[in-house]
């Protein structure tokens, strides 16, 4: 298919803390190789075409997302945008921010999944969520294009999610408790006080409370509290030294990269707080709009290149339509597998050119803890680095390790997934096809890196088979 | 006198470079990552530095080099296999004479006749081409990779050998001398000044005299510098695969 | 005409105006592959002999492809000035040649001269002289032709900036072609090569180099090479450049093997003066270079330089802004070493701009040449005193997608310094505006792209 192109149809979907999104975009495949070159398939082009309106994520309770009126926004937007879920190649539906730890948010984001097609995984956790919103935002490009560390803060309504990348590359992420919906206010009353709060609010008796009627005194608190929870988020960009509350905040991880960002951009609900003007102190009936105007007069803004990102409220659904997926190397093995693949835990491999030798004895080590975990049986991925340019000894001697452990420990039912950074899957794939019973499930991708703790999907092969897309779960950031 | 200087040509294109009095040498690295040409290099006056100018002159050495020195007799040992060679003498003969680097002599007919198993599924040999060194550097994993590939897939592979001052449309008179239903050519590249070892393989279903060039399907770039050999070998196993079933290969195969 | 001659001892008898055109010429590896070559030195100059006493009249009466036969033929026939024609049909090439090195010969009464000379005419007159013959009265003729700036004024040597990259890519193209600014190359054309020759890749190139033209408001024109047919393509979606390129050949047959016939020149000329970004009128780019007829056997037994001239005879019809003789790319076995290179380079400039062509030269060499830089440079010197009109700017001469290697920017901005030459004014005051060029030379900032990059 040489110049040939494909495009397909990728979905997003967010089922954030305050807000539900759906966006289509088309996603464009072409092979860069050239005649006479092994196909070299990549994605070129990436066009939004759809956008759902945002509405407010239906909850039935605050412990309990509302399955079916989302699932019904859901269906209604395929059905606006003219799409059915049998089109859709690739997508990601991701659950964010506070919703993430409603008590069916594995259940829900799984069935949506489910829903919207084929290849649309389920993806959710805080890292994921800020790399997302970080690429989605256009903070990963920006850092590309200016050859500098960008902060992409991501401010949504219970959580804040900080991806920092350098030239293009994720360099850490973390994911505060600040959100602009951490306080409700209804009728001129507190009508909502997120537990996320309870470190700001000191021991006994905060004037804080659900029903706290909006006077001087309780707005003055108000407006303490939102000073407080932009110091934070100064603080967790590295513009300052952290107070012991800082780490009460944190929801997962903090910044440890320690690298002072050249630019911060803001993205998510809050962002668009920051420079709109508003009358009302509360126009949202949340501390969110308070919560921007402090951020415009602090350190984050005056010291730094700062300003909304390109994308704001809409950046995590972009992130998780565009940017969750990446494609294989163009050569790749496949043998009888049935796609796609979900949720395959990752384990990584030690593929060293001296100790090719000792594959088989990792092989198992590894597969016996996992086995201690899971069910027999159960699928997994085995990922390595693999060897640059590797020779014909090289790669029998690989598979021969391989080969081996798979034969004494697979079940027949287990695909054999191997995937590697350097390119040489289709000659290891070969190499073990001819090691291993015909009827043996092999899966053997390159150029994506992942590792252990990882989980990747993996959808049917793409671009006349050429590529396989996957998306790779929570990402190992720290070398 | 021991030591030794550090190799000039270790480094990539991309992080060779001289930012001596750049503005901003961020961006300058940053835009020399996006392409192996010779930018940001400096200059003397009007002229180049000294650094840029001999790593010019060496990597023009090694393509001309490459071009113009023979595949040692000893690497054909090394492979076990033999040699034939075209009408052409000498490097010189095969620069001029495209015409005869195609022809193969009567009495190279015979020993091909007399070495190599008649009428093989697919025929393998290997030529010098344009670049000498691409035989020694990628031989070795390409043809082995390929042969177990074949072999596995029960598809007979004939005797390969090595043919001097090859070109690629030798492929025309070898393919139906030995019968072969496929023939495949591994080549040396023309070699540019970043890739000096650098092989094609040239693969047409029963070649003929009168065959039209668009009728091979070619896999370039293969070396350790673009498609690892051992890659490239596994897809043309697939690809020798799909032109045996298609009967047929060329710009008609969708690979 | 009298195709027979006597030096020392020995006779020789040609059959036909074609083979004495072709055994006249300096030896070329390419000649002697198509079996058309003189035999020995003493023929060749025996040719030349024959050669001095035919007629323009005899060399246009006996074109290399029938007039009946080959629309090349026809256009250059039917373009020729009968006027000045008539005035110099009986002038012998031998006379013709001492009456173009004549010192009361100007170069615009060369020029208007060539307008009566078909493409043989001009093939033959040049066998007759010696390289410094070619330099000495070549660099007498100035043609100027504009496209948004105007190419071949007195003083100028322009250079085409040649971005390529091996995959087309945009921060590729972007670095190279900012270098390449920064030491003063593309006041010809930021003109790339693309890898894939696709609409798509032409509008994405196409889309780079409008984009760097105006954002820096760079006076210089645009082009990417791919064939002419997707350049029209892509012309009719939507997008903008201001040349329109071509490879050429010399003879309709090796046209078509390009894939090209003449009225698709006239409709691309057509659709580039109208939907072009170029304010024109010269909006045609056009390549050549010896021997690409031979090598697709659409050469009609004629001999490489002959050949060459009948694409100047095509080119002048379209009256191009550029036209560049690729002279070193086709390989040894058409020319084979800096000797047969340089020749053919000073043939071909000079035999381009009596066409009345503004002649540039992509002085190259590949790989597989028994050649390096140290001959390229040579050349490259000889040409800027042959008055060539352009030159190429290539980041230190390595294409790193066509694989061999031409000028370099660095070349550019010596040969420019050595030989008081300048760029095209407008840009010159450009560079000057950057710090890239001052008082005729190299300035403070040359080298540093980053200049533009900043802010």
């Amino acid at each position: 298919m040489a110049g040939i192109e494909e495009t397909v149809i990728s979905a997003g979907i967010d089922v954030g803390t305050t807000t539900t999104q759906v966006i289509f975009s088309r996603i464009k495949m072409k092979n860069t190789g050239g005649f006479g070159s092994i196909p070299k398939i990549e994605i070129v082009e990436k066009t939004i075409f759809y956008r759902s309106r945002t509405y407010f994520t239906p909850l039935i309770s605050e412990e309990e997302i509302d399955e079916n009126k989302v699932r019904e926004i859901v269906e209604k937007e395929y059905l606006a945008a003219g799409v059915h879920p049998d089109e859709v190649a690739m997508g990601a539906v991701i659950i964010t921010g506070e919703t993430s730890r409603k008590r069916n948010a594995n259940a829900v984001v799984h069935a949506l999944a489910e829903l919207a097609g084929d290849f649309v995984v389920a993806a959710a956790g805080p890292n994921m969520e800020s790399v997302l919103a970080g690429r989605g935002s256009g903070a990963e490009a920006l850092s590309k294009k200016q050859n500098c560390v960008v902060a992409n803060l991501d401010i949504g309504g219970g959580t804040t999610n900080i991806c920092f990348f350098e030239n293009g590359k994720i360099l850490d992420t973390a994911c505060l408790n600040i959100g602009g919906r951490l306080l409700k206010i209804t009728d001129n009353r507190i009508s909502y006080v997120s537990k996320s709060l309870e470190p700001l609010l000191g021991k006994e008796g905060s004037i804080i409370k659900q029903g706290a009627v909006i006077d001087g005194e309780v707005l003055k608190q108000i407006e303490y509290i939102v000073s407080r929870l932009c110091r934070l988020l100064e603080q967790a960009v590295l513009l300052d030294t952290r107070e012991d509350v800082f780490e009460q905040m944190v929801t997962s991880q903090a910044i440890t990269c320690n690298r002072i960002p050249d630019i911060i951009t803001f993205s998510g609900g809050v962002a668009d707080c920051i420079k709109e003007k508003h009358e009302d102190r509360f126009p949202f009936g949340d501390i969110g709009c308070l919560l921007g105007k402090k951020i415009c007069t602090s350190s984050l803004f005056k010291e730094k290149k700062s300003g909304s990102a390109s994308e704001t409220v809409h950046a995590t659904v972009i992130g998780a339509g565009n940017y969750s997926m990446e494609v294989s190397g163009s050569t790749i093995e496949y043998c009888n597998c049935s796609f796609p693949f979900k949720d395959i835990p990752v384990l990584s491999l030690n593929v060293e050119k001296e100790q090719l030798y000792a594959i088989t004895a990792d092989m198992k080590r590894k597969l016996t803890v996992f086995y201690s975990e899971y069910a027999a049986g159960s699928q997994i991925a085995f990922a390595f680095k693999g060897i640059a340019c590797p020779s014909f000894e090289e790669i029998e001697l690989i598979a021969e390790g391989i080969g081996k452990a798979v034969i004494e420990e697979y079940s027949p039912a287990q695909v054999l997934i191997l995937v590697m950074e350097s390119d040489m899957a289709k000659s290891l794939g070969q190499a073990l096809r001819r090691r291993l019973p015909r009827e043996n499930a092999i899966l053997c991708i390159d150029h994506i890196v992942c590792g252990q703790g990882d989980y990747i999907d993996i959808g049917a092969p793409a671009a006349s088979g050429k590529v396989i897309p996957v998306v790779i779960k929570t990402l190992l950031f720290s070398e | 006198m021991s030591e030794i200087m550090s190799n000039l040509t270790e480094k990539t294109m991309q992080q060779f470079g001289c930012d001596d009095g750049i503005l901003e040498p961020g961006l300058f690295w940053k835009a020399k990552e996006a392409t192996p040409a010779r930018i940001g290099i400096g200059h003397a006056g009007a002229r180049c530095k000294t650094d840029s100018m001999l790593r010019f002159l060496a990597d023009h050495a090694q393509a001309s080099d490459s071009v113009f020195m023979e595949v040692d007799e000893d690497i054909i040992k090394k492979l076990g296999i033999f040699e034939i060679h075209t009408r052409c003498r000498n490097k010189e003969d095969m620069i001029l004479r495209p015409d005869w680097g195609r022809i193969i002599e009567e009495d190279q007919q015979m020993l091909l006749k007399q070495n190599c198993i008649s009428n093989p599924k697919v025929q393998i040999y290997f030529g010098d081409g344009l670049c000498s060194p691409a035989i020694a550097a990628n031989i070795p994993d390409l043809y082995k990779v390929i042969s177990s590939g074949l072999d596995f897939e029960g598809i007979t592979v004939g005797t390969p050998f090595f043919v001097r001052y090859c070109r690629v449309n030798t492929a025309r008179i070898i393919g139906p001398l030995l019968g072969a239903e496929v023939t495949c050519v591994l080549i040396g590249e023309r070699p540019g000044l970043t890739t000096a070892e650098s092989m094609s393989a040239y693969i047409a279903y029963k070649p003929h005299p009168l065959m039209l060039e668009s009728e091979y399907t070619v896999v370039s770039n293969i070396s350790r510098f673009g498609i690892p050999p051992v890659e490239a070998a596994a897809h043309i196993v697939d690809l020798i695969i799909e032109i045996l079933e298609k009967k047929q290969s060329g710009i008609h195969i969708d690979y | 005409m009298v195709l027979k001659t006597r030096l020392y001892q020995n006779t020789y008898e040609f059959s036909s105006v074609k083979e004495v055109l072709a055994k006249a010429s300096e030896a070329k590896s390419g000649d002697i592959l198509a079996g058309i070559a003189a035999r020995t030195k003493l023929e060749r100059i025996a040719a030349k002999v024959v050669l001095s006493e035919l007629t323009v009249q005899d060399m246009y009466e006996n074109p290399s492809v029938p007039y009946e036969e080959d629309a090349v033929t026809r256009l250059i026939q039917d373009d020729i000035d009968k006027n000045v024609y008539e005035s110099i049909k009986g002038m012998c090439l031998g006379e013709l040649r001492e009456w173009l090195l004549s010192s009361s010969t100007t170069g615009e009464m060369m020029l208007q001269t060539g307008r009566g000379l078909t493409s043989e005419a001009i093939a033959g007159v040049s066998k007759l002289m010696g390289n410094l013959d070619l330099i000495y009265a070549g660099s007498k003729m100035k043609i100027t032709a504009t496209c948004n700036t105007t190419i071949g004024e007195d003083g100028v040597l322009a250079c085409r900036l040649q971005p390529n990259h091996p995959v087309d890519d945009r921060d590729g193209i972007i670095a190279s072609a900012l270098d390449g600014l920064s030491y003063g190359a593309g006041d010809a054309v930021l003109g790339v090569n693309p890898a894939i020759d696709t609409v798509d890749s032409t509008l994405a190139v196409w889309e780079v180099l409008e984009e760097l033209k105006n954002r820096y408001r760079i006076p210089t024109q645009t082009c990417v090479l791919s064939h002419v047919t997707t350049q029209m393509e892509a012309l009719k979606k939507g997008g903008r450049a201001d040349l329109c390129f071509q490879s050429i050949a010399g003879s309709e047959k090796a046209l078509a093997a390009f894939g090209v016939t003449l009225p698709m020149l006239k409709e691309a000329n057509e659709m580039f003066l109208k939907g072009g970004t170029a304010k024109g009128p010269n909006v045609m780019y056009f390549e050549t270079g010896q021997a690409s007829e031979l090598s697709s056997n659409a050469h009609f037994h004629t001999d490489q330089v002959t050949m060459e001239c009948r694409c100047y005879g095509l080119a002048r019809h379209y009256r191009p802004f550029l036209v560049n003789t690729v002279v070193g790319f086709m390989g040894p076995e058409y020319i084979y070493d800096a000797k047969q290179l340089t020749r053919a380079a000073l043939e071909d400039v000079f035999n381009g701009h009596l066409h009345g062509l503004p002649m540039g030269c992509d002085v190259c060499y590949t790989n597989h040449m028994p050649m390096d830089q140290n001959d390229n440079e040579a050349l490259a010197m000889l040409l800027v005193n042959a008055g060539c009109h352009f030159m190429m700017g290539v980041p230190q001469g390595d294409d790193i997608m066509l694989m061999y290697q031409s000028t370099g920017f660095h070349d550019l901005a010596a040969l420019r310094e050595i030989a008081k030459k300048r760029p095209i004014h407008e840009f010159e005051l450009w560079l000057e505006k950057w710090g890239f060029w001052e008082n005729g030379r190299l300035g403070k900032h040359a080298g540093d792209f980053t200049m533009l990059l900043k802010g």
